[in-house]
């Protein structure tokens, strides 16, 4: 019982930090058709700009995120309006390769810039230690990540179902050409929706620093990870990143605590089932030849 | 396909250039490198194993538009298989080769009878993971592959038992100069003949073929395999020139790169795989010296450069200057 | 006159949407057939039916009396049926004579020769030039495609479908997207087809239909309303009801 119980927390709070970070992604993908390989960048950048204002600037943990996320979100812009734009009409491999690129900057400037050591991100009190929950006591910052992430998709749902710009963000994710015949300013939206997937990014970033360390090879090294989210979820479905996240990130954690030998198969494993039997995803809409 | 008009009237000396110029033009390149060189031909060797690494890719990413972050899985498939050969059948390295190429064919046609039914981010996912799940699987059968540490001291026999490997590695170097002309060679008449053409109306478009009656798949299947196979044969002789094998030989950096050296070089062409490589190397030996992230830097920078401006890549820069030239005098 | 192809009963639903209701059709040796109908009507949908695009729901499609509903569209399109798109779909980055070698390659079942055979490749070429002369394609052979103007490239449209040797040709809007200056050229080759070769031709423009056909399917929301001579057509009061609507403002044509 107990058992099931470690997998589920760490498995879910796991697949919360995935859907923060990979909930852009997907957007980014439905919405302007970019397969952005730069992405995890916007998560790094999160957890670096955190660290600075925490650690150079002297901010405390309550502003300096918010700030961070906000950074993020505003650095995105002008990344998208000159460089990925560029390549929403191109063929997938040019997105892929002009990403790669930005990511491969992004790298060595965070590298150059704030050198090859990087502290961790310290928790304030009310986030460290730990919480017993009777069967088992829980590092407290575990816990946040799980409330965090579900507040974080129930307000992304209300958002997008219910908000105008959710309606337009829907509308353009069907269908590009009818959405700006009918007035929808796509150029506003994409900069828009690609703020915010690289704000969440960042949010997701920052609160999975713990299992996913803050390190300048940062968005290469889980590259494949944020992708695999994406694609077993169907790109531009809220709900399919969701549920890939969950289950990504729970078959991952149970195969580490239950059957370690295969633990890094079985993601894999998972992601190959998934898309051997539907190629375009759990939720993901089966695209015209 | 040939110029009918062009073949008739041109004198024979043109068509022998024709036939076999760019060939000439790389042993020309090798060799002038390993005399400007000579001690650094083991870095040489390599550039002439990842050469026919993204020659395979060239043929299957430019001629065929399959878009791939997974050819690493063919590579590693011969370096491994080749060096298994080595160890427990024969220390021969010609079968060795073979082996190689078989093992990645396999594991092309096993991984495209899957893959080749999906397009876009789905191909590119299925590919990646197909080369982690062989990555996992080498890393847990610690017993026949060395795991984590990989397999070392792998015996290679003298080539047609006339050419002893020696520790300077020249005949390394030759080895593999003459297999990358080798597969330089096929890859030009494959892309001159009609298969190529077809491949390169699927990359196209792929309904436009069915409705000309090709069957799509079957091609792209046989093209991937193809490309598996040259794959192998790079992996293989990694394996024979280094005499190790190690999980980075199938892992996903691998492939990255293969994909990037390509597209510097120029992504349609074959001679954009043998532009990109030594650049590429080139430039990671010499950035990297001064700073790791700095090779990074510079060749992130080359990349968006080259999509957004270049998009022919190096081979397309070389070519609009050739056509200048050719101009110029009028 | 022989029958070439036959459609009995051809269905296609979509979910609860049927695009094709019970669809009979025939064509034989050297027919004429125009299918009009308002847009929506499922005129597409039918060619992609026949040639293999889509797989009917139900119904039985024979070619030349052999049952092909279980061929895929490659099949189909080697055993002779041939369609063309409404919107050009060519390889815009080959040469207009290598786009048209394609389907020769296809036919001379040289598709997996991977090495250059100077003597068959010559006789590919040719063939392809061949094709393209009667067009008056020949000047712009080794131009790439996406060089051409637009009814240049639906004349390569209908030069790679006659490479392919039809048994049937099904052509989807021939003239849709050109401009009156070129369309001339386009219902001049129309004129010039093969005597026998059975067309089934969608068309908007009642001019080139009236001059080119001499049977007319009318389709509406999937199914056949009516079939008759161009002139019973124009006769036929529901027809023009639907096409000029009751009070004169039409639902087809641009």
């Amino acid at each position: 019982m107990t058992l099931f119980a470690s997998i589920m927390i760490d498995g879910i709070a796991y697949a919360m930090i995935l859907f923060m970070i990979t909930v852009g992604l997907s957007i980014a993908l439905g919405l302007m058709h970019v397969v952005n390989m730069a992405h995890g960048a916007f998560a790094m950048l999160g957890g670096f700009a955190a660290v600075t204002l925490m650690h150079r600037a002297g901010w405390c943990f309550e502003f300096a995120v918010p700030a961070a996320v906000l950074f993020t979100a505003l650095a995105s812009l002008p990344i998208e309006r000159y460089l990925i734009s560029r390549v929403y009409r191109r063929p997938e491999l040019d997105q892929a390769l002009l990403t790669i690129g930005v990511a491969f900057v992004a790298i060595a400037l965070v590298n150059l810039w704030l050198g090859a050591s990087f502290s961790a991100i310290e928790l304030p009190p009310w986030l460290s230690g730990p919480i017993d929950l009777g069967f088992r006591s829980f590092p407290r910052h575990r816990l946040a990540v799980i409330l965090l992430g579900f507040l974080v998709s129930a307000a992304l749902w209300v958002f997008i179902e219910r908000s105008r710009f959710g309606i337009r963000l829907r509308a353009a994710v069907d269908n590009a050409g009818i959405a700006q015949a009918v007035g929808i300013n796509t150029t506003l939206l994409y900069s828009s929706a690609f703020a915010i997937g690289a704000g969440l990014a960042a949010l997701g970033g920052i609160a999975g620093a713990e299992l996913l360390p803050m390190e300048a090879n940062y968005p290469v090294k889980y590259l494949v990870l944020f992708l695999a989210v994406v694609a077993v979820g169907g790109q531009g479905t809220l709900f399919g990143t969701f549920l890939a996240a969950i289950l990504l990130g729970v078959v991952d954690t149970a195969a580490k605590y239950l059957l370690p030998d295969i633990a890094s198969i079985s993601f894999y494993l998972t992601m190959l089932v998934v898309l051997a039997v539907r190629p375009q995803g759990l939720f993901g809409r089966k695209e015209a030849a | 396909m040939a110029d009918i008009a062009a073949a008739q009237t041109s004198p024979a000396r043109t068509r022998w250039l024709g036939w076999i110029g760019p060939e000439l033009a790389v042993v020309a390149a090798g060799l002038a490198a390993a005399l400007l060189f000579p001690d650094d031909l083991g870095f040489i060797t390599r550039i002439n194993i990842l050469g026919i690494f993204t020659l395979s890719l060239a043929l299957v990413i430019g001629q065929a538009g399959i878009g791939t972050l997974g050819q690493a899985a063919m590579f590693g498939a011969g370096s491994y298989s080749a060096a298994l050969w080595a160890l427990h059948v024969s220390a021969e390295p010609l079968s060795g080769l073979l082996i190689g190429a078989l093992a990645g064919a396999g594991v092309a046609a096993a991984s495209g009878l899957l893959l080749l039914r999906t397009r876009g981010l789905t191909l590119i996912m299925l590919s990646v993971a197909f080369a982690q799940v062989l990555l996992e699987i080498a890393n847990k059968a610690a017993s026949v592959t060395g795991g984590d540490d990989g397999l070392a001291d792998i015996p290679v026999r003298a080539i047609l038992g006339l050419f002893a490997f020696d520790f300077r590695g020249r005949v390394g170097f030759g080895y593999t100069l003459v297999m990358l002309v080798i597969v330089y060679f096929c890859l030009r008449r494959l892309v001159a003949s009609p298969f190529g053409l077809t491949c390169r109306g699927i990359k196209a478009d792929q309904l436009r073929m069915r409705a000309v009656g090709a069957p799509v798949f079957r091609h792209l299947v046989v093209v991937y395999t193809l490309g598996g196979a040259f794959a192998g044969i790079a992996g293989a002789l990694s394996a024979q020139t280094t005499q190790v094998v190690g999980l980075s030989s199938l892992g996903f950096e691998l492939s990255a790169e293969g994909l990037v050296m390509l597209s510097i070089g120029g992504v349609g062409h074959l001679a954009g795989a043998l532009l990109g490589v030594p650049t590429f190397m080139i430039i990671r030996h010499v950035a990297a010296a001064v700073n790791p992230y700095h090779w990074l830097l510079v060749i992130g920078v080359l990349l968006i450069v080259t999509i957004l401006f270049l998009p022919q890549g190096l081979y397309g820069l070389l070519h609009k200057w050739r056509t200048r030239l050719r101009r110029g005098p009028r | 006159m022989t029958e070439r192809l036959r459609l009995t009963g051809v269905t296609k639903s979509f979910g609860g949407l049927k695009v094709a209701s019970g669809i009979d059709l025939s064509l034989a040796e050297g027919d004429r057939t125009a299918l009009i109908g308002p847009n929506g009507a499922g005129k597409t949908t039918l060619i992609n039916l026949i040639s293999g695009a889509l797989r009917a729901s139900a119904g039985e499609i024979y070619l030349d009396g052999a049952r092909v509903n279980a061929l895929d569209q490659s099949t189909r399109t080697r055993a002779g049926i041939v369609r063309t798109f409404q919107v050009s779909r060519l390889c815009r980055d080959l040469t207009v004579i290598e786009n048209v070698s394609l389907p020769l390659i296809q036919r001379h079942r040289a598709a997996f020769r991977m090495w250059p055979a100077p003597a068959s490749d010559r006789a590919i070429r040719g063939e392809a030039a061949a094709c393209l002369e009667p067009l008056g394609l020949a000047a712009v052979a080794d131009r790439r495609v996406r060089e051409l103007a637009y009814g240049e490239q639906r004349l390569v449209e209908i030069a790679i479908a006659l490479a392919l040797k039809p048994r049937v040709l099904l052509l989807d809007e021939p003239a849709a997207g050109v401009p009156e200056s070129e369309s001339g050229i386009i219902l001049d080759v129309l004129a010039r087809l093969p005597r026998e070769l059975p067309i089934l031709l969608i068309e908007h423009d009642m001019d080139l239909v009236f001059r080119f056909a001499r049977r007319v399917i009318v389709l509406v929301a999937g199914a056949i309303l009516f079939e008759g001579t161009p002139a019973e057509v124009a006769a036929n009061q529901a027809i023009r009801d639907i096409y000029l609507g009751r009070d004169g403002h039409g639902a087809a044509g641009h």
